[in-house]
């Protein structure tokens, strides 16, 4: 049970592995399969007698959704929208994130309460407003719905997170430089920002991804394929009657790579306290 | 009348006691924020609430009828009760089995075990994959001619003809739960983990002088000592599971025979299919109410732990 205590038993060790094991399968069982399903032609994605084991392997399915226009404005899309959302909600959030970690005015707490709350509601109740909000905004044929309606879930997610990596910077530096004559914007400029260097990047990065994982929105505001990200356009992919497993797989697997990757930089970035370091030198 | 440069100051002074002393600064720097706010949540949400005492169709304007589409739902819409008992089964066998999966993982994680930090990014993997991406894949497998699902089954002697698991109701709904308990169990497993390695080792040193069973340390130390990250993350993943969307809409689209409809995806098939604006905004207002509660309750849950 705990990590103290006597050394564990061979029987107990085996039976900890055992389970470890178990756990790692599946979870690792279904991008197996997806990588799998990705390196083989048609015929063999329905082949009974090979279904598990990696022969005749080929990358055709990749050049083929690398290669074809629709993919190729979808990953576009994505990286746009992702991209210019994302940077939008870091600035809004950067500012406010600020102002109600470190200044004193009437409403701070409501306020920063409001943002939990916000960052609660599920996009479930929001899509069918957001949609006719666009459409009377004239913004339906444009990238822009997705950037202004992916605001929703973006700026209070990473104003909630920044409010906690503002909070963790002493207050004491801040002190310092304002004896020395730095005035509160300068304070955010020289000081705060430079030390929230990692908290900030981690706040881009879970919003790009949360942006580029999105699929509700992207379904009910992108309506022409040319419009569509990497998830509408998949679904819309996989309406036909025929199911190209293999192409669907490859374009999955090419959307989860970036994702994974982006991970785990944040996985680094979150261990790193940056503020600690500041305080001691 | 030109006001003196003392009266200018002690107007200010006066300001800046009600407001606090960084009031314009502070009001300047969440103008940003307070657009988004009320531009994009409050004003969607009051008008979702508005638009659920009319009757909407796509391209036109609106009709008000009061209460009527509440009315329809409540006692003469038969889908509409299919979909409230799918999302309660969803959502009770979704978050419990995640709980219990996350409950494991976590207890696996905290023995002393070689390269901990690299299994816990690695078991993170389905939680950060991209949902569509994981419904897309779990639809496959669970595929009904030549899903891995049924080779394996098969394979093993567990069935003998393979299933069409997405093809009829009462398996749709479990293959769909599957998919969301595996997306789902790395959340609670990585909160529990950071929940019990907060836990004082002194606590299960003294359990064991005393002679305490692994399962007698789990019940009156592990358990009290994650209580409140436990209910924190169950409440966190009942709201999302309810108003999960896209595993169902991609494996399933709701059906078959709407046997997996939830309340988002009959929302959106309404609202888009059915061209019923109105009705289809009635369909999640509805659940305000209950989620209004849920949110309150979690809150200062999530604000407390946040001080700490």
């Amino acid at each position: 049970m705990s990590e103290s205590g006597r050394r564990r038993s061979l029987g107990a060790s085996i039976r900890l592995y055992t389970v470890l094991g178990v756990y790692l399968l599946v979870t690792t069982f279904p991008f197996y399969y997806m990588l799998l399903t990705s390196l083989r032609v048609p015929k063999d994605v329905y082949r009974r007698e090979a279904m598990l084991t990696p022969d005749n392997l080929t990358l055709a399915n990749y050049v083929t959704v690398l290669t074809s226009s629709g993919m190729q404005t979808w990953i576009s899309n994505s990286i746009v929208v992702s991209f210019a959302s994302t940077t939008i909600s870091v600035a809004i959030s950067v500012l406010a994130a600020y102002a109600l970690a470190r200044l004193k005015f009437f409403g701070a707490q409501t306020m920063a309460r409001s943002v939990l709350f916000t960052y609660l509601v599920p996009g479930s109740l929001l899509f069918i407003p957001l949609f006719l909000i666009m459409s009377n905004l004239g913004l339906l044929n444009t990238l822009w719905a997705l950037v202004i309606s992916y605001q929703t879930f973006n700026v209070p997610f990473c104003t909630w997170m920044l409010l906690g990596y503002f909070r963790t910077i002493p207050e004491e530096l801040e002190d310092a430089a304002r004896i020395d004559g730095c005035t509160r914007m300068g304070v955010l400029g020289r000081i705060i920002l430079p030390l929230a260097g990692p908290g900030i990047v981690t706040a881009f990065i879970f919003g790009f991804t949360n942006s580029w994982n999105e699929f509700l929105l992207a379904v009910v505001m992108a309506q022409r394929s040319e419009l569509r990200t990497i998830p509408a356009g998949l679904y819309s992919f996989q309406v036909g009657d025929v199911l190209l497993w293999g192409q669907l797989m490859a374009a999955a697997l090419l959307a989860t790579l970036p994702v994974i990757i982006l991970f785990t930089l944040v996985q680094r970035f979150v261990v790193q306290g940056l503020t600690v370091g500041s305080v001691k030198g | 009348m030109e006001l003196s440069a003392r009266e200018v100051k002690q107007r200010r002074i006066v300001w800046s006691r009600l407001l606090g002393k960084d009031a314009a600064l502070g009001y300047a720097l969440i103008v940003p924020l307070l657009l988004v706010i009320i531009g994009l949540l409050a004003y969607p949400i009051i008008s979702a609430l508005l638009l659920s005492f009319q009757d909407r169709r796509l391209g036109l304007p609106g009709r008000f009828i009061g209460l009527e589409n509440y009315a329809e739902l409540l006692f003469r819409d038969r889908r509409f009760r299919t979909v409230v008992s799918n999302s309660i089964l969803f959502t009770l066998v979704s978050v419990a089995g995640k709980l219990l999966i996350g409950m494991g993982m976590a207890i696996l994680l905290n023995q002393r075990i070689k390269a901990r930090a690299m299994f816990r990014g690695w078991l993170l993997l389905p939680w950060v994959a991209p949902t569509f991406v994981t419904a897309l894949t779990w639809r496959w497998m669970f595929d009904g001619t030549s899903g891995i699902i049924n080779y394996l089954l098969m394979l093993f002697g567990v069935i003998t003809s393979p299933i069409a698991w997405l093809g009829n109701g009462a398996t749709a709904l479990l293959a769909v739960m599957a998919t969301n308990i595996w997306r789902g169990f790395p959340f609670f497993g990585v909160s529990l983990l950071a929940g019990m390695q907060a836990i004082p080792a002194e606590l299960y040193e003294a359990a064991e002088v005393d002679g305490a069973s692994p399962w007698q340390k789990f019940w009156h130390i592990t358990l009290p000592g994650v209580r409140t990250v436990l209910v924190v993350t169950t409440m966190l993943s009942t709201i999302w599971t309810f108003n999960d969307f896209q595993i169902v809409w991609i494996m399933t689209g709701g059906g078959p025979a709407f046997a997996t409809h939830l309340f988002a995806t009959y929302s959106y098939q309404v609202g888009f299919s059915g061209s019923r604006l109105g009705y289809a905004v009635a369909i999640s207002t509805i659940l305000a109410p209950l989620l209004i509660v849920m949110i309150l309750a979690l809150s200062p849950l999530i604000m407390r732990g946040e001080r700490e």
